[in-house]
């Protein structure tokens, strides 16, 4: 029987939002320098910020690079500036302007990016490929909460931490309470859930809650292979784009979805 | 595995050496992200079977999610049966090396 650990406890599902709206609350009450930057988005906790901390915040509107770039200035300035938005707006569309205001000098500003795929948001706002684009740009850290517990803990250590950083905040509406409240969060700091000696596996954000529910359904029947991938020993001769795949509306059942594989 | 950057190498390491088996989950594209960058790190330091869980180079899209089925997931291939199942295939994969 593997043993968990002493901060492990599975509880009920809580959205990460949570976690990071307290934390920002508590950051903004301790740092008089902290200003929030909005994109024409929900600011976490915005209610508590617009009756409490109405002039520390500055509405840039749909316009991220120009936001981006007030931000700079700000953290030039001495001021601690968080911008919330989507990853794909915030971070992909002033892309130039965090590398060359923010990244090159190490500015101090946080950010506050939804990623990952959730929900009805579709295709233009379910951003899958920002921490891919933004893992090779120097200076910048990268924080994945697993779920309500950490995304507080991580963004605590993201407004304690002096230099641009950046939490992931996945809006998936059923990630597990995985950690206890006393659980050490360390910014670039693995943490073992439970022991075993077969395989290993490596999850980050929502994909916490999925990992130990595996090692309960091994027996499970998946309802698609992934070994049906080509095995990265042998690619194909010429590349070729991945067959197109079904809509969801268009699936029927299992069997239809398996054949397009 | 809560940061990508700066990537906990020791931490990789260790639990390569322990197991021989990896296994890596992200609900972002597998493309430059956590698996790339565990893959990275083990193929410089103590190369070991990996398998990738992620979203395969495509773009996301709507679907139904509720506390008893997440559509996404399925589509995506990112649920725990899936999981599962790249855990059997990597663990395949490290026997076969062992042979």
């Amino acid at each position: 029987m593997a043993t968990w650990n002493k901060y492990v406890s599975i509880g009920a599902p809580a959205m990460t939002g949570k976690g990071i709206g307290k934390a920002i609350k508590q950051a903004f009450l301790d740092d008089p320098k902290a200003i929030a930057i909005l994109e024409d988005m929900q600011f976490p906790e915005i209610e508590w910020f617009v009756d409490n901390m109405f002039d520390r915040m500055i509405e840039c509107g749909i316009a991220e690079q120009n936001a981006t770039g007030v931000a700079a200035g700000l953290a030039a300035e001495g001021f601690v500036p968080v911008t919330y938005n989507f990853l794909f707006a915030s971070m992909g569309r002033a892309y130039n302007q965090i590398r060359q205001s923010i990244l090159v000098d190490r500015f101090n500003v946080k950010f506050l990016a939804r990623e990952g795929i959730w929900g009805e948001v579709g295709v233009s706002h379910a951003t899958i490929e920002g921490w891919g684009s933004l893992r090779n740009l120097p200076n910048l850290v990268l924080i994945n909460p697993a779920d309500a517990v950490e995304a507080e803990k991580a963004t605590t250590a993201m407004m304690q931490y002096i230099g641009p950083c950046a939490v992931k905040m996945e809006m998936s509406p059923n990630p597990f309470t995985i950690f206890t409240d006393d659980y050490p969060f360390d910014i670039g700091k693995a943490y073992s859930l439970r022991d075993g000696k077969d395989a290993t596996i490596i999850a980050t954000g929502y994909m916490v809650t999925e990992a130990p529910t595996t090692t309960r359904s091994t027996s499970a029947r998946p309802t698609r292979c992934v070994t049906a991938r080509t095995p990265p020993s042998s690619p194909p001769a010429t590349w070729s784009p991945r067959p197109s795949r079904p809509s969801i509306s268009s699936r029927k059942t299992d069997s239809t979805w398996a054949c397009s594989t | 595995m809560s940061t990508l950057k700066p990537l906990d190498e020791d931490a990789i390491i260790a639990a390569a050496a322990r197991t021989g088996a990896i296994v890596t989950a992200e609900n972002s594209s597998d493309i430059n992200g956590l698996g790339d960058a565990v893959a990275c790190c083990l193929c410089e330091n103590l190369p070991t079977p990996l398998v990738k869980v992620g979203i395969e180079d495509e773009f996301g899209q709507s679907g139904l999610i509720t506390p008893e089925k997440d559509e996404l997931m399925e589509h995506f291939a990112l649920s725990a049966a899936d999981i599962a199942v790249s855990v059997k295939e990597c663990i395949k994969k490290k026997e076969k090396l062992a042979r």
